[in-house]
């Protein structure tokens, strides 16, 4: 079956449908707030390249922030992400400053530059603890299944990821 | 079920910054973007490509996000935050980051080279400039000590950008003869082996030039000692205080063109370590440079315009034109058991005198000069008991004679005696503001038979070949000289030069004088006993060799065997233009009569084990002592030992944090503090007093806060700034109230019969050009600039903060 990138009609249909775009979870580890500052927020953006289409900012003490104390890093979560070229930023002292300005999603995966990104958490250890063998989530907030937000078609049958 | 693909970013940490030596590059400033994929079409890598944002490196060479409103004093406050930033520069590991690496002192040139490398402002400063691609690499970072009694936070990653030790690596480049290197204080690279070369370098032309850069040797950098007792002052390829005043001299005199013209083979191609006394002395020079002006940026930044200026002045023998300094050896005729000293030339003629005078009357070893000139560079705005911060010895007009590490009495290759001068104290008891002073007179035994007319006649000879000398600063010797033969013709001068009897001072530390009068003793006497101690001595060494031989051999063949007066060298200096001073008393004991004695021993609350220890142990003994604490004397019988001894330290620190490990350190801290429940403890800075229990509580209802409302922002992060605050919200830096609150890092006096720092039998001075003046001033003549001495920031030294010597130092008086 071929994929395509946005639903279809069926031939013949008449009912209106939803569009439904095809989302990736991209998952930005931070590290935690230096000055340990309990009352301010660390935040990220994730903006298309345009600015235009897609622009998300998640703030620390948002749900979608995740943090692990032992490894001293947030896990910044940003959900359906549609296919395209994204700048990532972090908001140091009032300012956005860039962390990566080829970001691209696509059905196939996402890439930084010409990286694929991984599946798994990043290897950076900040203690002792040996690195798992096996990829791990962070903890607290599953990455997947993810629960379709409201407006969209949940008929497993007739949906599936990026086809019909 | 449906399923979203999720991807996960490289890690983002704090960037920090290193050489590829592994030393911190503090005080640089990064511009840098994410570097986009490379080999892509033009038009979109050119979408892809990011403004540069600009970052300074920290203390610990931790990337600071510059803000653009970020003024000239950007060093004042992002010092502040030490590695506690909120403004630390994230970094997303595994990418490549264009970098421009720029070492400059001034934030505004900085800003400009970043308008132009956005496209902001036409090229200029940048246009020979090309990006360094770097990849962060994880590196540990070990977070300093808050202070000597907490344990080192744990290490943690960090990202760090590495950049080469060479200095192609940096922008601007700096002249050829300093390695291509841009040289200032505060610059980064700063312990790079080439950069430190680059700056050794720079600073012995200074001192070639004779402006000032180092400590004993005022004119070579300071090496670090052997025993490292100086590792936190030596300068040898620093950049510091000492190298930012002379660099900023040298600078004001070319652009007004002072300067004095010397013959550059008889004193700059010479001048360095072992530099002799003849061509200290060829400085000396009264033709004024003709040259005239010239024009340079004075502002303490060594760049090819300074170093151009530098080589000139070098190659045509154009030198500081202020009261530089020559030097002379410690020790009268023993070269290879000796140092040079170095002093104004007004002193070394002083010094000069004062041993031609004992020589001319019977004592071949005339006079020890153990210490003579001291750098600014030491006891800055302070000093302990026993020294001055606006101490003569800065100014290069005092001599401290031959006295050994006891104190209380004379090198052993200097064989003195000295009692005290009953006349001056009755005197200066009255009159003397600081109280109660013992004056002292310092006699040697004379090798002639004084009375003897033979003797007297031999003195005269002698005397009269002092008043032929021709050394350069010979002329106070052969006035005292025609002087004292006045003197002899006059028959007043056996009775002022020469006593029978003296009486060595005995010290005591528990004496409220600091000792007594020992017994009288006579010339024959003592110099039997001197001659009884070598032979004891050679006896004991028979057949062995060494330095300490060689050097009793050579002081026992100026001894003659018979003797018959002592020769008063007070009296000697007073005739050479040098004045004595009296003890000083550190008043710890006010329930004597007198003053306490002299001795004294100094703890750091830094080592508060030791502290309480020792004070426990004073206080039993002597609970009327006092001991002085930041310039605050505190009666001992008001300190709660017992308490000082059972908490263990001057202040304790806790953050407040969510997670299991912070939680598990404030639940130790509390615990530590219901321990004392009653106790009182100030919270630094605000000084706000509680309870133990109190504090615990307080602190314990501010981790519920933190867990119930953290985090939120104060402001919608889409507007407006969103800088954060100081931690003083959540953090508690808790002094225990001991009776007194201990700050950290602090020297605590403590009486003790240690040295005797403060008999200063030893010091002499040259009083005539002190009188009456201030400290400032007097040393600015050396070659210091009020600019590079204040503790304040100078705005035309691109904000650099001076020595720190305060304001009353231009009003208060020297000594």
């Amino acid at each position: 079956m071929k994929p395509y990138s946005v639903a279809l009609f069926n031939k013949g249909e008449e009912d209106v449908n939803t569009i439904v775009l095809p989302g990736t979870e991209i998952i930005i580890p931070l590290e935690e707030d230096v000055d340990c500052d309990p009352f301010q927020d660390d935040e990220i953006r994730l903006m298309d390249l345009c600015g235009e289409g897609y622009e998300r900012i998640v703030k620390s003490s948002d749900p979608e922030a995740v943090p692990n104390h032992d490894e001293r890093l947030i896990y910044y979560h940003f959900t359906d992400v549609p296919a395209g070229l994204y700048r990532l930023s972090v908001r140091i002292g009032g300012h956005w400053v860039d962390l990566a300005s080829d970001l691209i999603v696509t059905p196939k995966g996402a890439f930084l530059g010409k990286d694929k990104l991984g599946k798994s958490a990043p290897q950076v250890q900040f203690d002792s603890r040996p690195v798992p063998e096996e990829p791990v989530l962070p903890k607290g907030r599953p990455a997947s299944p993810r629960l379709l937000p409201k407006h969209m078609d949940q008929n497993p049958n007739r949906w599936d990821w990026g086809s019909r | 079920m449906l399923f979203m693909p999720f991807y996960f970013a490289p890690c983002s940490l704090v960037g920090f910054v290193r050489c590829t030596g592994g030393h911190a590059l503090t005080s640089l400033f990064v511009l840098f973007r994410p570097k986009a994929a490379e080999n892509l079409p033009e038009e979109i890598a050119a979408e892809l490509t990011t403004e540069f944002s600009l970052a300074w490196t920290g203390p610990a060479g931790h990337m600071l996000l510059v803000d653009p409103s970020d003024g000239p004093e950007i060093h004042k406050s992002y010092y502040k935050h030490d590695d506690l930033t909120p403004h630390g520069v994230k970094l997303m590991s595994n990418r490549t980051y264009d970098c421009f690496f720029v070492r400059h002192p001034d934030v505004e040139w900085v800003k400009e080279a970043w308008a132009e490398l956005n496209g902001k402002l036409p090229l200029s400063k940048t246009k020979d400039w090309f990006p360094t691609p770097v990849k962060p690499e994880i590196d540990e970072y070990q977070p300093p000590k808050l202070d000597k009694d907490t344990p080192a936070p744990p290490a943690y990653n960090v990202l760090t950008l590495k950049v080469g030790e060479d200095p192609g690596k940096y922008y601007p480049r700096g002249p050829e003869r300093y390695g291509k290197w841009l040289l200032y204080k505060d610059m980064p690279n700063a312990e790079c082996p080439l950069a430190r070369k680059a700056v050794n370098g720079l600073q012995l032309d200074l001192g070639r030039l004779r402006y000032m850069v180092g400590a004993e040797h005022p004119y070579m950098p300071e090496k670090l000692h052997d025993n490292k007792d100086n590792i936190n002052e030596f300068n040898e390829g620093k950049f510091d205080g000492r190298t930012i005043n002379s660099v900023y001299l040298f600078q004001r005199d070319v652009q007004s063109g002072a300067g004095k013209k010397v013959d550059p083979k008889a004193t700059i191609a010479l001048a360095g370590p072992d530099e002799t006394e003849t061509s200290s002395l060829a400085y000396l020079s009264d033709e004024d440079y003709a040259g005239g002006p010239r024009a340079i940026t004075v502002d303490g930044v060594v760049d090819q315009q300074t170093c151009d200026a530098l080589e000139q002045r070098l190659r045509d023998g154009v030198v500081n034109p202020l009261n530089i300094m020559v030097c002379t050896l410690a020790r009268d005729g023993a070269p290879k058991l000796n140092w040079n000293v170095w002093m104004r030339p007004e002193a070394a003629a002083s010094l000069y005198c004062w041993r031609e005078l004992a020589r001319a009357l019977g004592f071949p070893l005339t006079v020890a000069a153990n210490h003579t000139f001291r750098s600014a560079a030491v006891n800055v705005g302070s000093a302990g008991f026993g020294r001055s911060w606006k101490s003569i010895h800065k100014v290069g007009l005092a001599i401290d004679v031959g006295l050994d590490r006891t104190y209380f009495q004379a090198a052993d290759d200097w064989p003195v005696f000295y009692q005290r001068d009953l006349s001056v104290d009755k005197k200066n008891k009255k009159k003397d503001v600081e109280g109660y002073r013992i004056y002292w007179r310092v006699f040697a035994i004379t090798n002639y038979m004084i009375p003897e007319p033979d003797s007297i006649a031999l003195c005269r000879a002698n005397l009269v070949e002092v008043t032929k000398n021709d050394h350069k600063l010979g002329k106070v010797a052969r006035e005292a000289a025609l002087r004292l033969i006045d003197e002899i013709d006059k028959g007043k001068f056996a009775a002022k030069y020469f006593r029978e009897r003296v009486k060595q001072w005995q010290y005591d530390p528990w004496d409220g004088d600091g000792g007594k009068e020992g017994p009288e003793v006579s010339a024959p006497d003592a110099r039997k006993a001197q001659l009884a101690a070598f032979d004891e001595f050679f006896a004991a060494n028979e057949g062995k060799k060494g330095k300490l031989i060689d050097k009793k051999r050579h002081y026992y063949s100026h001894f003659s065997k018979a003797a018959s007066r002592f020769l008063d060298l007070t009296a000697l200096a007073q005739e050479s233009n040098l004045e004595r001073i009296g003890s000083f008393t550190n008043h710890f004991d006010p329930t004597t009569t007198g003053e306490w004695g002299l001795g004294l021993a100094t703890y750091s609350t830094g080592k508060f084990q030791a502290l309480a220890k020792a004070m426990k142990a004073l206080k039993a003994d002597h609970p009327n002592f006092a001991i002085e604490i930041a310039g605050e004397q505190v009666k001992l019988a008001d300190v709660d030992v017992d308490f000082m001894e059972a908490f263990g330290a001057a202040r304790v620190d806790c953050a407040v944090a969510r997670g299991k490990d912070a939680e598990k350190m404030i639940a130790a801290y509390c615990e530590k503090l219901r321990k004392f429940p009653a106790r009182r403890f100030v919270r630094t800075p605000d000084d706000e007093a509680k309870t133990g229990e109190e504090w615990a509580a307080a602190i314990e209802a501010k981790l519920e806060e933190v867990k119930t409302a953290a985090p939120v922002n104060k402001k919608d992060s889409s507007k407006g700034s969103t800088k954060k605050k100081d931690s003083a919200g959540w953090t508690f830096r808790l002094s225990p109230d001991y009776g007194v609150v201990f700050p950290l890092k602090t020297g605590v006096y403590m009486p003790s019969p240690g040295a005797p720092i403060g008999l200063e039998w030893w010091h002499f001075q040259v009083s005539s050009l002190i009188d009456n003046r201030a400290f400032g001033p007097l040393i600015c003549e050396m070659g210091w600039t009020k600019e590079t001495l204040l503790d304040e920031p100078q705005p035309h030294l691109h904000y650099r903060i001076g020595m720190g010597y305060p304001q009353n130092a231009w009003t208060d008086q020297a000594g």
